[in-house]
């Protein structure tokens, strides 16, 4: 973590190798936090790429530079917020067909297999979301995908770190009880 | 007393422990430490939760670009697009406000005073025309090409109609 504070006071002092470390050290993560709320590769990229010139704009504004994680999903978060309304809006005006894209293309290097577990984790997933209201889907994919820590979802989603895990328990309640889901994870572990 | 003498810890707590281990009560804690049942149920509950976090990555798929968005080079300064901008919107009003308050050169002539010097500048030309005129001896307004359009022949005192105005017994003298 002190490395990551370091790049970012160099970034905020106009060091572009430092911010380039910060980009390439989080690039992964972020893509990640976007791709399993959106579903759709090419979008998630954009909207990846897009969330990096909003770090690069706005690095400055950093003040406190442990919270720097934070920051930056909260900036993807965000993102992916407008994101949504915007193609709610399209869709409302009957430029865009589909409300919820989905990602049909497949990897060449994966096996059959491996595709057909991917898909049907991505689906157990998705599954389990609908049955999650807003913000225990948001924090559960927070702590359990992303794996930030409570007091980072509280700075993320601008949230009292109680109510945080409150959520969170309730969202763990309804995991426990997506039996579907839970044998398909115990079945992978083995 | 014998960690099997006291009840296992129930569902709730057991998620508890792995969102906020510090509000699990002491004898709850001492149960967990001392429990291989509970230590079980609870392993296998963050086993699954890991398993996410590691599926997640897994199959995630590869970006098929760099994500690191291409720098672009600012050669100009952004003070120069602003000030340009800043130029540009000045004389955007100043155009207008002229154009409003006919303050350009163009607007300052009154009509009767373009009437006046087309009227002067066309006396000036039939007077130039008139003295011409009069130096080659002609003493029609007529310009040059059309000044020999009548027959040179033409005698006006053979015309009809001459004769008809003037008739010649009117203008003899009367001798008797």
């Amino acid at each position: 973590m002190n490395q990551i504070s370091g790049w970012v006071k160099e970034a905020q002092s106009g060091n572009r190798y430092a911010l380039n470390q910060l980009i390439d050290y989080y690039q992964n993560d972020i893509f990640r936090f976007v791709y399993y709320r959106i579903h759709h590769q090419a979008d998630a990229e954009d909207l990846t790429q897009d969330i990096f010139i909003q770090v690069i704009k706005r690095i400055r504004s950093v003040k406190d530079h442990t919270l720097f994680k934070a920051w930056l999903y909260k900036i993807a978060s965000n993102r992916i917020t407008d994101f949504f309304r915007k193609k709610r809006f399209l869709f409302f005006m009957g430029t865009t067909s589909d409300l919820e894209s989905e990602d049909c293309e497949t990897s060449d290097k994966d096996s059959p297999e491996t595709e057909v577990h991917r898909k049907e984790f991505t689906m157990r997933l998705k599954s389990l979301s609908k049955d999650l209201s807003k913000w225990e889907r948001e924090i559960f994919l927070l702590r359990f995908v992303d794996d930030l820590d409570i007091k980072e979802i509280a700075v993320v989603l601008g949230k009292n770190e109680n109510t945080v895990k409150t959520h969170l328990y309730r969202a763990l309640q309804k995991f426990k009880q997506d039996r579907n889901f839970r044998e398909f994870l115990q079945a992978s572990k083995r | 007393m014998s960690v099997h003498e006291t009840k296992h810890l129930i569902d709730d707590t057991i998620l508890w422990t792995l969102i906020d281990p510090d509000k699990l009560q002491i004898n709850e804690k001492k149960h967990l430490q001392e429990c291989q049942l509970c230590q079980d149920r609870q392993a296998s509950l963050h086993q699954e939760l890991s398993e996410i976090k590691q599926l997640s990555r897994e199959f995630l798929p590869k970006p098929k670009r760099n994500l690191r968005p291409v720098s672009i080079e600012k050669t100009v300064s952004p003070v120069f697009y602003r000030m340009k901008n800043a130029l540009a919107y000045t004389l955007m009003i100043m155009i207008c406000v002229g154009g409003i308050f006919g303050l350009w050169p163009t607007q300052n002539k009154d009509i009767d005073q373009i009437a006046i010097e087309q009227a002067t500048e066309s006396i000036e030309e039939m007077l130039q025309t008139m003295e011409k005129n009069q130096r080659n001896g002609t003493y029609s307004l007529l310009p040059a090409t059309f000044q020999y359009i009548v027959a040179d022949e033409f005698e006006i005192m053979s015309d009809p109609f001459y004769d008809y105005v003037f008739p010649i017994s009117t203008s003899e003298v009367d001798d008797s």
